[in-house]
């Protein structure tokens, strides 16, 4: 269950949590894929499917994100672990997406949104060495 | 019919779909219901192809295999039809157009937010503390490790435009193309070669279009 909801995070992870939705949902597609080929195999393998039949199998071939975003940099302490100080502030970048909320809230110039597009297609796999 | 119901994966949402709208939904859920609308409708495509083959091939006609004709020394002329036999439809050569999606395209307009969760549960995966990553060294451990950092789908603003005609709009475009892909060459090698080539015989090897 959602608990709270951020005004910002950085960047990296909506670039991030897209990237491993789109791998999540090929990877449950391919499940599924399997599902039904396995339970056309076993029709055939009963002889209730007298013909081959294949499961199609459908892949993204290329899944376009366009984020409309402020973002800004924050400056996050990177502490020592040992003595526990602040050795310094690395930037971060964080995302705030634009949504009527945060307009009316923060008085936000949506003129000035920044916007990200992510976009994520398959390539073949390396080929392994023997 | 050969693919049956029971063949169907289950879909990932309950059938009975309440008719109170959803506020928003994980944002990897949304993702993969897009595609899971298409690869229902390619399913339904695939069952209706495996009916009516075996339509095809439980229709029995009954056809006369030769005609002999034969003429005699005076230029009579002769035909001799041998006995009919049954033949199904498929045996005589019909076969089934399988349709399927060359390439479905879907864009969605939506509302992105980010959220934190407490627990498992479906959607967001991500470790808000990031076990991997640029930023984990960075990252303070001082908050419970079993938050998890989400990002969520709403299309209420799109429906407040639409009831209320307000000016606002989504903060996110979704678009995201689905193709066929063939069998993985794995899975075929996998088969039996034996049995594979006798059953590919009778489709003549895949797609009928």
């Amino acid at each position: 269950m959602p608990t709270d909801q951020w005004l910002d995070r950085p960047l990296t992870e909506f670039i991030r949590t897209v990237a491993f939705s789109v791998a999540e949902g090929q990877e449950e597609l391919d499940r599924r894929a399997m599902r039904s080929q396995r339970a056309i195999e076993r029709e055939i393998e009963d002889g209730t499917l007298a013909y081959d039949l294949d499961a199609s199998w459908l892949r993204f071939s290329e899944v376009e994100a366009d984020l409309e975003m402020t973002l800004s940099i924050e400056g996050r302490a990177v502490t020592d672990p040992e003595t526990k100080e602040i050795r310094g502030y690395k930037p971060v970048v964080s995302a705030l997406p634009l949504n009527h909320r945060a307009k009316s809230e923060y008085d936000i110039d949506a003129e000035l949104a920044s916007e990200i597009r992510l976009r994520i297609a398959p390539v073949p796999p390396e080929p392994r060495q023997p | 019919m050969p693919l049956r119901a029971h063949h169907l994966p289950p879909r990932s949402i309950a059938p009975s779909r309440s008719t109170r709208a959803v506020a928003d939904i994980p944002f990897d859920a949304l993702v993969y219901l897009l595609a899971e609308g298409v690869a229902d409708a390619q399913t339904a495509l695939d069952a209706h192809t495996a009916a009516t083959l075996e339509t095809l091939a439980e229709t029995a006609v009954d056809v006369v295999p030769r005609v002999t004709r034969t003429v005699e020394t005076d230029g009579s002329i002769t035909t001799e039809a041998a006995p009919p036999e049954s033949r199904s439809l498929l045996e005589l050569g019909l076969t089934p157009a399988r349709y399927r999606f060359s390439d479905a395209t879907i864009e969605v307009e939506i509302d992105v937010s980010v959220t934190d969760e407490i627990g498992g549960g479906a959607g967001p995966t991500l470790q808000r503390d990031g076990a991997s990553g640029d930023d984990r060294d960075h990252v303070v451990g001082d908050e419970p490790t079993d938050r998890l950092f989400g990002l969520r789908a709403d299309t209420g603003a799109s429906s407040d435009q639409r009831r209320f005609d307000r000016e606002v709009g989504a903060n996110a475009r979704l678009a995201a193309r689905l193709e066929p892909t063939p069998v993985p060459m794995r899975l075929e090698s996998t088969a039996d070669p034996r049995s594979a080539g006798d059953r590919r015989t009778t489709d003549g090897g895949g797609d009928a279009n």
